[in-house]
Protein backbone atom coordinates (compact mmCIF):
# COMPACT_ATOMS: atom_id res chain seq x y z
CA UNK A 1 0.00 0.00 0.00
CA UNK A 2 1.22 3.30 -1.17
CA UNK A 3 0.60 6.45 1.47
CA UNK A 4 -0.03 8.93 -1.10
CA UNK A 5 -0.58 7.92 -4.57
CA UNK A 6 -0.82 10.70 -7.23
CA UNK A 7 -2.37 10.02 -10.64
CA UNK A 8 -2.53 12.66 -13.25
CA UNK A 9 -3.28 15.79 -11.21
CA UNK A 10 -4.07 19.02 -12.72
CA UNK A 11 -4.56 22.19 -11.76
CA UNK A 12 -4.55 25.27 -13.48
CA UNK A 13 -3.93 28.58 -12.98
CA UNK A 14 -3.45 31.75 -14.84
CA UNK A 15 0.28 31.51 -15.74
CA UNK A 16 1.13 28.30 -14.29
CA UNK A 17 -0.07 24.63 -14.54
CA UNK A 18 0.34 21.38 -12.76
CA UNK A 19 0.66 18.97 -15.77
CA UNK A 20 -0.45 15.44 -15.16
CA UNK A 21 1.53 15.15 -11.87
CA UNK A 22 1.94 11.09 -10.82
CA UNK A 23 3.77 10.03 -8.33
CA UNK A 24 3.62 7.89 -5.19
CA UNK A 25 5.00 7.96 -1.63
CA UNK A 26 6.09 4.70 -0.25
CA UNK A 27 4.98 3.01 3.03
CA UNK A 28 8.52 2.89 5.24
CA UNK A 29 10.10 5.20 3.13
CA UNK A 30 11.46 8.90 2.80
CA UNK A 31 11.01 10.84 -0.10
CA UNK A 32 12.07 14.10 -1.07
CA UNK A 33 10.02 16.28 -3.10
CA UNK A 34 12.41 18.92 -4.97
CA UNK A 35 12.44 21.50 -7.50
CA UNK A 36 13.31 25.07 -7.96
CA UNK A 37 11.38 28.00 -6.70
CA UNK A 38 7.92 28.07 -8.16
CA UNK A 39 8.12 24.86 -9.79
CA UNK A 40 4.58 23.91 -8.06
CA UNK A 41 5.90 21.95 -4.72
CA UNK A 42 3.84 23.51 -2.43
CA UNK A 43 0.84 23.52 -5.01
CA UNK A 44 0.90 19.43 -4.96
CA UNK A 45 1.11 19.59 -1.25
CA UNK A 46 -1.99 21.37 -0.59
CA UNK A 47 -3.56 19.12 -3.33
CA UNK A 48 -3.42 16.40 -1.66
CA UNK A 49 -4.54 17.82 1.37
CA UNK A 50 -7.15 19.46 -0.52
CA UNK A 51 -6.51 22.83 0.61
CA UNK A 52 -6.91 23.86 -2.90
CA UNK A 53 -9.40 21.63 -5.66
CA UNK A 54 -7.86 20.40 -8.35
CA UNK A 55 -8.89 20.17 -11.85
CA UNK A 56 -8.75 16.64 -12.78
CA UNK A 57 -6.59 14.13 -11.85
CA UNK A 58 -6.57 11.25 -8.59
CA UNK A 59 -4.97 11.60 -5.09
CA UNK A 60 -5.37 8.77 -2.63
CA UNK A 61 -4.37 8.75 0.84
CA UNK A 62 -3.55 5.49 2.32
CA UNK A 63 -5.45 4.15 -1.27
CA UNK A 64 -8.58 6.12 -0.10
CA UNK A 65 -9.57 9.80 -1.44
CA UNK A 66 -9.30 12.38 1.61
CA UNK A 67 -12.84 14.56 0.28
CA UNK A 68 -15.07 11.54 1.74
CA UNK A 69 -12.62 10.38 4.22
CA UNK A 70 -11.53 13.23 6.36
CA UNK A 71 -10.66 11.10 9.45
CA UNK A 72 -7.72 9.61 7.56
CA UNK A 73 -5.76 13.47 8.49
CA UNK A 74 -5.97 11.38 12.24
CA UNK A 75 -3.14 9.54 10.83
CA UNK A 76 -1.54 12.46 8.49
CA UNK A 77 0.91 15.19 10.45
CA UNK A 78 1.68 18.31 8.37
CA UNK A 79 3.70 20.79 8.40
CA UNK A 80 3.33 23.79 5.67
CA UNK A 81 4.47 27.59 5.36
CA UNK A 82 1.26 28.64 6.55
CA UNK A 83 1.30 31.02 10.41
CA UNK A 84 -1.05 27.98 11.19
CA UNK A 85 -1.58 28.97 14.80
CA UNK A 86 -2.71 32.33 17.06
CA UNK A 87 -0.09 34.75 17.31
CA UNK A 88 -1.73 34.90 21.46
CA UNK A 89 -1.92 31.14 21.76
CA UNK A 90 1.22 29.51 23.97
CA UNK A 91 2.22 25.79 23.03
CA UNK A 92 -0.27 24.91 25.78
CA UNK A 93 -2.98 26.66 23.90
CA UNK A 94 -2.22 24.93 20.83
CA UNK A 95 -2.25 21.52 22.33
CA UNK A 96 -6.03 22.59 23.93
CA UNK A 97 -6.96 23.92 20.29
CA UNK A 98 -6.08 20.62 18.51
CA UNK A 99 -5.38 17.96 20.46
CA UNK A 100 -8.94 16.55 20.91
CA UNK A 101 -9.17 16.20 17.14
CA UNK A 102 -6.87 13.32 16.98
CA UNK A 103 -7.69 9.93 18.32
CA UNK A 104 -3.87 9.08 19.34
CA UNK A 105 -3.03 12.51 20.49
CA UNK A 106 -0.68 11.56 22.90
CA UNK A 107 0.54 14.66 25.97
CA UNK A 108 3.77 12.97 26.97
CA UNK A 109 5.51 12.87 23.46
CA UNK A 110 3.98 16.89 23.14
CA UNK A 111 5.71 18.26 26.07
CA UNK A 112 9.15 15.96 25.33
CA UNK A 113 9.18 17.33 22.08
CA UNK A 114 8.70 21.16 23.52
CA UNK A 115 11.48 19.85 26.18
CA UNK A 116 13.95 18.97 23.31
CA UNK A 117 13.17 22.22 21.08
CA UNK A 118 13.59 24.01 23.87
CA UNK A 119 10.02 25.60 23.45
CA UNK A 120 8.70 27.70 26.44
CA UNK A 121 5.47 26.19 27.14
CA UNK A 122 3.55 29.49 28.49
CA UNK A 123 5.36 31.30 25.85
CA UNK A 124 3.27 33.16 23.28
CA UNK A 125 3.77 32.45 19.77
CA UNK A 126 3.83 35.71 19.17
CA UNK A 127 7.24 36.37 20.86
CA UNK A 128 8.76 33.08 19.30
CA UNK A 129 11.29 33.71 16.54
CA UNK A 130 10.44 31.84 12.64
CA UNK A 131 12.78 28.49 13.59
CA UNK A 132 10.54 28.23 17.14
CA UNK A 133 7.37 28.58 14.88
CA UNK A 134 8.60 25.78 12.86
CA UNK A 135 9.67 23.36 15.58
CA UNK A 136 6.27 23.93 17.30
CA UNK A 137 4.40 22.69 14.56
CA UNK A 138 6.76 19.85 14.00
CA UNK A 139 6.03 18.93 17.53
CA UNK A 140 2.46 19.02 16.59
CA UNK A 141 2.98 16.66 13.76
CA UNK A 142 4.76 14.20 15.74
CA UNK A 143 2.64 14.24 18.85
CA UNK A 144 -0.52 11.67 17.36
CA UNK A 145 0.99 9.12 16.26
CA UNK A 146 1.18 9.60 12.60
CA UNK A 147 1.69 7.13 10.03
CA UNK A 148 2.48 9.96 7.31
CA UNK A 149 4.16 13.19 8.11
CA UNK A 150 3.51 15.91 5.00
CA UNK A 151 6.53 18.54 5.68
CA UNK A 152 6.91 21.45 3.33
CA UNK A 153 9.90 23.41 3.64
CA UNK A 154 10.26 22.18 7.89
CA UNK A 155 13.88 23.16 7.46
CA UNK A 156 13.48 26.69 6.37
CA UNK A 157 14.30 29.07 9.61
CA UNK A 158 16.25 26.42 11.45
CA UNK A 159 19.83 26.98 12.35
CA UNK A 160 21.97 24.05 11.39
CA UNK A 161 21.94 22.18 14.54
CA UNK A 162 17.95 22.06 14.52
CA UNK A 163 18.23 20.86 10.82
CA UNK A 164 20.27 18.12 12.33
CA UNK A 165 17.94 17.34 15.03
CA UNK A 166 15.12 17.02 12.75
CA UNK A 167 17.26 14.60 10.27
CA UNK A 168 17.53 12.36 13.26
CA UNK A 169 14.24 12.52 14.72
CA UNK A 170 12.56 11.75 10.97
CA UNK A 171 15.37 8.96 10.99
CA UNK A 172 14.04 7.72 14.03
CA UNK A 173 10.37 8.15 12.65
CA UNK A 174 11.21 5.89 9.81
CA UNK A 175 12.20 3.12 11.38
CA UNK A 176 8.78 2.15 11.77
CA UNK A 177 8.01 0.64 8.44
CA UNK A 178 4.41 1.17 8.40
CA UNK A 179 5.86 5.03 8.51
CA UNK A 180 6.52 7.46 5.96
CA UNK A 181 7.53 11.31 4.93
CA UNK A 182 7.03 13.49 2.02
CA UNK A 183 9.63 16.30 2.67
CA UNK A 184 9.66 19.11 0.00
CA UNK A 185 12.84 21.10 0.94
CA UNK A 186 14.58 23.69 -1.16
CA UNK A 187 18.01 22.15 1.11
CA UNK A 188 18.92 19.35 -0.52
CA UNK A 189 21.22 18.74 1.75
CA UNK A 190 18.81 17.39 4.43
CA UNK A 191 17.60 15.06 1.56
CA UNK A 192 20.88 13.90 1.05
CA UNK A 193 21.29 12.71 4.16
CA UNK A 194 18.15 10.71 4.59
CA UNK A 195 16.38 10.79 1.61
CA UNK A 196 15.16 7.36 0.20
CA UNK A 197 13.38 8.77 -3.03
CA UNK A 198 13.34 11.88 -4.89
CA UNK A 199 10.33 13.63 -6.83
CA UNK A 200 11.99 16.30 -8.93
CA UNK A 201 9.39 18.98 -10.64
CA UNK A 202 10.13 21.78 -12.95
CA UNK A 203 7.35 24.06 -14.24
CA UNK A 204 4.85 22.10 -12.48
CA UNK A 205 6.15 18.69 -14.35
CA UNK A 206 7.19 15.58 -12.70
CA UNK A 207 10.68 14.70 -14.47
CA UNK A 208 11.87 12.39 -12.46
CA UNK A 209 10.49 10.13 -9.77
CA UNK A 210 12.95 7.41 -8.36
CA UNK A 211 15.57 6.06 -6.01
CA UNK A 212 18.08 9.37 -4.92
CA UNK A 213 21.18 6.78 -5.53
CA UNK A 214 19.44 6.99 -9.24
CA UNK A 215 18.94 10.18 -9.56
CA UNK A 216 22.45 10.83 -8.80
CA UNK A 217 23.90 8.17 -10.85
CA UNK A 218 21.98 9.26 -13.90
CA UNK A 219 24.27 12.57 -14.17
CA UNK A 220 27.83 13.21 -13.73
CA UNK A 221 29.15 17.13 -13.40
CA UNK A 222 31.49 17.68 -16.09
CA UNK A 223 34.75 20.44 -15.48
CA UNK A 224 37.46 21.60 -18.01
CA UNK A 225 39.66 24.13 -19.40
CA UNK A 226 37.22 26.70 -22.06
CA UNK A 227 39.81 25.02 -24.97
CA UNK A 228 39.30 21.79 -23.98
CA UNK A 229 35.89 21.04 -25.60
CA UNK A 230 34.60 20.49 -28.83
CA UNK A 231 31.20 22.35 -29.76
CA UNK A 232 30.20 19.31 -30.57
CA UNK A 233 30.02 18.58 -27.55
CA UNK A 234 29.07 21.21 -25.28
CA UNK A 235 25.68 20.89 -27.41
CA UNK A 236 25.11 17.65 -24.73
CA UNK A 237 25.67 19.77 -21.71
CA UNK A 238 23.39 20.73 -19.70
CA UNK A 239 22.83 24.27 -17.93
CA UNK A 240 26.76 24.86 -19.87
CA UNK A 241 28.16 27.86 -18.31
CA UNK A 242 31.84 29.51 -18.65
CA UNK A 243 33.91 31.39 -16.44
CA UNK A 244 36.86 32.90 -16.94
CA UNK A 245 39.57 29.69 -16.25
CA UNK A 246 37.01 26.64 -17.78
CA UNK A 247 33.25 25.59 -17.91
CA UNK A 248 31.44 23.39 -16.19
CA UNK A 249 27.63 21.82 -16.35
CA UNK A 250 25.69 18.49 -16.31
CA UNK A 251 25.69 15.51 -18.38
CA UNK A 252 24.06 12.04 -18.23
CA UNK A 253 26.15 9.65 -17.27
CA UNK A 254 25.49 7.42 -20.53
CA UNK A 255 26.90 10.36 -22.22
CA UNK A 256 29.87 10.65 -20.88
CA UNK A 257 31.60 8.00 -24.08
CA UNK A 258 30.85 10.74 -26.22
CA UNK A 259 33.53 13.21 -24.05
CA UNK A 260 37.37 13.59 -24.50
CA UNK A 261 39.22 12.47 -21.91
CA UNK A 262 40.87 15.58 -21.29
CA UNK A 263 37.86 16.57 -19.31
CA UNK A 264 37.10 16.11 -15.83
CA UNK A 265 33.74 14.28 -14.64
CA UNK A 266 32.45 14.31 -11.10
CA UNK A 267 29.75 13.07 -9.23
CA UNK A 268 26.97 15.29 -8.40
CA UNK A 269 24.73 16.60 -5.59
CA UNK A 270 21.08 17.54 -5.29
CA UNK A 271 21.66 20.91 -5.17
CA UNK A 272 23.84 21.16 -8.38
CA UNK A 273 21.12 18.71 -10.04
CA UNK A 274 18.53 21.25 -9.38
CA UNK A 275 20.54 24.27 -10.62
CA UNK A 276 21.86 22.45 -13.70
CA UNK A 277 18.37 21.60 -14.93
CA UNK A 278 16.85 24.37 -13.65
CA UNK A 279 18.91 26.39 -16.46
CA UNK A 280 18.22 22.96 -18.93
CA UNK A 281 19.55 25.33 -21.32
CA UNK A 282 22.08 23.59 -23.69
CA UNK A 283 24.74 25.26 -25.46
CA UNK A 284 23.08 25.85 -28.34
CA UNK A 285 20.68 27.91 -27.38
CA UNK A 286 22.96 30.52 -25.77
CA UNK B 1 -20.82 15.91 16.24
CA UNK B 2 -17.64 15.55 17.81
CA UNK B 3 -15.90 17.71 15.29
CA UNK B 4 -18.30 20.18 15.99
CA UNK B 5 -17.97 20.09 19.89
CA UNK B 6 -14.23 20.29 19.01
CA UNK B 7 -13.94 23.36 16.63
CA UNK B 8 -16.32 25.37 19.53
CA UNK B 9 -13.20 24.82 22.12
CA UNK B 10 -10.93 25.91 19.05
CA UNK B 11 -13.01 28.86 18.28
CA UNK B 12 -13.23 29.55 21.54
CA UNK B 13 -9.55 29.67 22.27
CA UNK B 14 -8.91 31.81 19.93
CA UNK B 15 -11.37 34.78 20.85
CA UNK B 16 -10.25 33.81 24.76
CA UNK B 17 -7.14 36.85 24.75
CA UNK B 18 -9.66 39.49 23.29
CA UNK B 19 -11.99 37.99 26.58
CA UNK B 20 -10.47 40.74 28.51
CA UNK B 21 -11.34 42.79 31.53
CA UNK B 22 -10.30 45.92 30.15
CA UNK B 23 -12.96 45.01 27.46
CA UNK B 24 -15.74 44.20 29.98
CA UNK B 25 -15.25 47.58 31.91
CA UNK B 26 -15.48 49.47 28.52
CA UNK B 27 -18.66 48.10 28.05
CA UNK B 28 -20.54 48.34 31.46
CA UNK B 29 -19.07 52.01 31.35
CA UNK B 30 -20.95 52.27 28.25
CA UNK B 31 -24.21 50.89 29.19
CA UNK B 32 -23.68 52.50 32.54
CA UNK B 33 -23.44 56.09 30.89
CA UNK B 34 -26.25 54.68 28.08
CA UNK B 35 -29.00 53.48 31.32
CA UNK B 36 -28.19 56.23 33.41
CA UNK B 37 -28.19 59.25 30.53
CA UNK B 38 -31.96 57.49 28.95
CA UNK B 39 -33.30 56.03 32.10
CA UNK B 40 -33.65 52.99 30.07
CA UNK B 41 -32.01 50.20 31.31
CA UNK B 42 -32.90 47.86 28.06
CA UNK B 43 -30.05 50.06 26.07
CA UNK B 44 -27.75 47.17 27.56
CA UNK B 45 -29.24 44.57 25.27
CA UNK B 46 -28.17 46.56 22.04
CA UNK B 47 -25.02 47.26 23.67
CA UNK B 48 -24.10 43.81 24.06
CA UNK B 49 -25.92 42.23 21.31
CA UNK B 50 -23.33 45.17 19.23
CA UNK B 51 -19.94 44.15 21.26
CA UNK B 52 -21.06 39.79 20.69
CA UNK B 53 -21.70 40.53 17.32
CA UNK B 54 -17.78 42.27 17.25
CA UNK B 55 -16.92 39.10 19.32
CA UNK B 56 -18.17 36.58 16.28
CA UNK B 57 -15.99 38.76 13.76
CA UNK B 58 -13.08 38.23 15.60
CA UNK B 59 -13.21 34.29 14.93
CA UNK B 60 -12.83 35.50 11.35
CA UNK B 61 -10.22 38.15 11.86
CA UNK B 62 -8.16 35.49 14.04
CA UNK B 63 -8.28 33.35 10.99
CA UNK B 64 -6.90 35.40 8.76
CA UNK B 65 -4.31 37.04 10.47
CA UNK B 66 -2.60 33.71 11.68
CA UNK B 67 -3.48 32.15 8.41
CA UNK B 68 -5.75 29.52 10.64
CA UNK B 69 -7.84 27.79 7.69
CA UNK B 70 -5.37 25.34 7.00
CA UNK B 71 -4.84 24.25 10.47
CA UNK B 72 -8.54 23.87 10.65
CA UNK B 73 -8.83 21.78 6.76
CA UNK B 74 -5.55 19.82 7.93
CA UNK B 75 -7.49 18.79 11.29
CA UNK B 76 -9.12 15.67 10.50
CA UNK B 77 -12.61 17.71 10.03
CA UNK B 78 -14.59 18.23 7.07
CA UNK B 79 -15.49 21.84 5.83
CA UNK B 80 -19.07 21.41 6.65
CA UNK B 81 -18.04 20.22 10.53
CA UNK B 82 -16.12 23.70 10.52
CA UNK B 83 -19.20 25.83 9.01
CA UNK B 84 -21.81 23.90 11.37
CA UNK B 85 -19.00 24.54 14.39
CA UNK B 86 -18.59 28.06 13.46
CA UNK B 87 -22.58 28.67 13.93
CA UNK B 88 -22.81 26.88 16.96
CA UNK B 89 -20.61 28.67 18.28
CA UNK B 90 -22.02 32.41 17.16
CA UNK B 91 -25.26 30.57 19.18
CA UNK B 92 -23.44 30.25 22.28
CA UNK B 93 -22.32 33.43 22.11
CA UNK B 94 -25.83 35.12 21.50
CA UNK B 95 -26.73 33.31 24.50
CA UNK B 96 -24.15 34.08 26.56
CA UNK B 97 -24.75 37.99 25.44
CA UNK B 98 -28.22 37.67 26.15
CA UNK B 99 -27.45 36.31 29.54
CA UNK B 100 -25.15 38.59 30.55
CA UNK B 101 -27.09 41.34 28.92
CA UNK B 102 -29.88 39.75 31.32
CA UNK B 103 -27.77 40.20 34.75
CA UNK B 104 -26.28 43.60 33.73
CA UNK B 105 -29.62 44.75 33.26
CA UNK B 106 -30.92 43.32 37.15
CA UNK B 107 -28.05 45.08 38.27
CA UNK B 108 -28.21 48.41 36.62
CA UNK B 109 -32.58 48.55 37.77
CA UNK B 110 -31.19 47.36 41.16
CA UNK B 111 -28.38 50.75 41.01
CA UNK B 112 -30.34 53.26 39.13
CA UNK B 113 -33.52 52.02 40.11
CA UNK B 114 -34.98 51.87 37.24
CA UNK B 115 -38.09 49.22 37.22
CA UNK B 116 -39.34 47.76 34.39
CA UNK B 117 -41.96 45.47 33.12
CA UNK B 118 -41.49 41.54 32.70
CA UNK B 119 -43.81 41.58 29.60
CA UNK B 120 -41.19 44.35 27.89
CA UNK B 121 -38.40 43.02 28.90
CA UNK B 122 -39.64 39.66 27.06
CA UNK B 123 -40.02 41.66 24.31
CA UNK B 124 -36.85 43.10 24.60
CA UNK B 125 -35.07 40.07 24.72
CA UNK B 126 -36.92 38.39 21.79
CA UNK B 127 -36.04 41.35 19.34
CA UNK B 128 -32.76 41.47 20.37
CA UNK B 129 -32.04 37.76 19.88
CA UNK B 130 -33.58 38.04 16.72
CA UNK B 131 -31.54 41.46 15.39
CA UNK B 132 -28.26 38.97 16.62
CA UNK B 133 -29.37 36.27 14.67
CA UNK B 134 -30.69 37.85 11.92
CA UNK B 135 -27.53 39.93 11.69
CA UNK B 136 -24.91 37.61 11.96
CA UNK B 137 -26.78 35.16 9.51
CA UNK B 138 -26.30 37.32 6.88
CA UNK B 139 -22.50 38.42 7.71
CA UNK B 140 -21.44 34.98 8.09
CA UNK B 141 -21.58 33.55 5.09
CA UNK B 142 -19.90 36.87 2.92
CA UNK B 143 -16.85 36.15 5.82
CA UNK B 144 -16.82 32.59 4.29
CA UNK B 145 -16.89 33.71 1.01
CA UNK B 146 -14.12 36.12 0.85
CA UNK B 147 -12.50 35.97 4.24
CA UNK B 148 -12.65 39.19 7.25
CA UNK B 149 -10.41 41.86 5.47
CA UNK B 150 -12.35 41.82 1.80
CA UNK B 151 -15.67 41.13 4.09
CA UNK B 152 -15.36 43.66 6.91
CA UNK B 153 -17.08 46.92 5.11
CA UNK B 154 -20.03 44.80 3.79
CA UNK B 155 -20.74 43.02 6.71
CA UNK B 156 -21.77 46.04 8.27
CA UNK B 157 -24.93 46.44 5.41
CA UNK B 158 -27.50 44.48 7.49
CA UNK B 159 -26.97 47.63 10.22
CA UNK B 160 -27.57 49.94 7.04
CA UNK B 161 -30.03 47.93 5.39
CA UNK B 162 -32.13 47.82 8.51
CA UNK B 163 -32.09 51.53 7.97
CA UNK B 164 -32.81 51.62 4.63
CA UNK B 165 -35.73 49.10 4.61
CA UNK B 166 -37.24 50.95 7.16
CA UNK B 167 -37.31 54.34 5.42
CA UNK B 168 -38.79 52.65 2.25
CA UNK B 169 -41.17 50.69 3.97
CA UNK B 170 -42.23 54.29 5.55
CA UNK B 171 -42.07 55.81 2.01
CA UNK B 172 -44.04 53.21 0.78
CA UNK B 173 -46.88 52.80 3.46
CA UNK B 174 -47.03 57.03 2.97
CA UNK B 175 -47.74 56.32 -0.86
CA UNK B 176 -50.25 53.81 -0.17
CA UNK B 177 -52.14 56.03 2.52
CA UNK B 178 -52.04 52.76 5.20
CA UNK B 179 -51.90 53.67 8.71
CA UNK B 180 -48.72 52.64 10.62
CA UNK B 181 -50.78 52.62 13.33
CA UNK B 182 -53.35 50.38 12.00
CA UNK B 183 -50.24 47.79 11.49
CA UNK B 184 -48.47 48.04 15.16
CA UNK B 185 -52.15 47.35 16.20
CA UNK B 186 -52.40 44.34 14.03
CA UNK B 187 -49.45 42.90 15.03
CA UNK B 188 -50.29 44.13 18.77
CA UNK B 189 -53.26 42.12 18.52
CA UNK B 190 -52.14 39.51 16.65
CA UNK B 191 -48.80 38.43 18.76
CA UNK B 192 -48.78 35.02 17.85
CA UNK B 193 -48.57 35.04 14.42
CA UNK B 194 -46.41 37.84 14.42
CA UNK B 195 -44.17 36.33 16.31
CA UNK B 196 -44.45 32.75 14.67
CA UNK B 197 -43.97 34.10 11.64
CA UNK B 198 -40.92 36.38 12.33
CA UNK B 199 -39.16 32.62 14.34
CA UNK B 200 -40.16 31.20 10.94
CA UNK B 201 -38.73 33.72 8.67
CA UNK B 202 -35.53 33.48 11.31
CA UNK B 203 -35.35 29.81 10.52
CA UNK B 204 -35.36 29.90 6.87
CA UNK B 205 -32.50 32.94 6.61
CA UNK B 206 -30.66 30.85 9.06
CA UNK B 207 -31.08 27.65 6.80
CA UNK B 208 -30.07 29.91 4.01
CA UNK B 209 -27.20 31.19 5.55
CA UNK B 210 -25.57 27.85 6.81
CA UNK B 211 -26.10 26.10 3.18
CA UNK B 212 -24.81 29.10 1.56
CA UNK B 213 -22.08 28.99 3.89
CA UNK B 214 -20.80 25.37 3.28
CA UNK B 215 -21.37 25.91 -0.06
CA UNK B 216 -18.82 29.26 -0.08
CA UNK B 217 -16.64 27.43 2.34
CA UNK B 218 -16.30 24.45 0.02
CA UNK B 219 -15.31 26.29 -3.17
CA UNK B 220 -12.21 28.49 -0.86
CA UNK B 221 -8.93 27.63 -1.96
CA UNK B 222 -6.04 28.65 0.74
Amino acid sequence: MNSITINNLVKNYEKFKLDNVSFNVNKGYITGFIGPNGAGKTTVLKSILNLIKKDSGDIKLFDKDLETNTHLLNDVGVVLEYQYFSNDWTPIDVEKAISNYYENWDSNTYINYLNKFNLDKDKIIKDFSKGMKVKLKIACALSHNAKLLILDEPTSGLDPVARDELMEILQEYISDENNSVLFSTHITSDLEKIADYIVFIKNGKIIFDGEKDDLIEKYLLIKGGLNSITSTEKKKIIGYREYNTGFEGLIKSEDKINFNEKLIFEKVNLDEIIVFLNKEVHYEQH
Amino acid sequence: MNNIKNFIKLDYISIKPYLTIKNLIILLFIVGIMSVSMQQIFIIFSASVLMGIIYVSYTFATAEINEMDPLYLTLPNSKKDIVLGRYTFVFIVMLFTILASLILALMFSYIIGLSFVIKDLLLVVFVNIYMFLMITSFQIPIYFRNGYSKSKAIALAPIYLLSFIIIILKKILDLLKIDVNKILLFVINNQFITITTSILLLIFIMFMSINLSIKFYEKREF
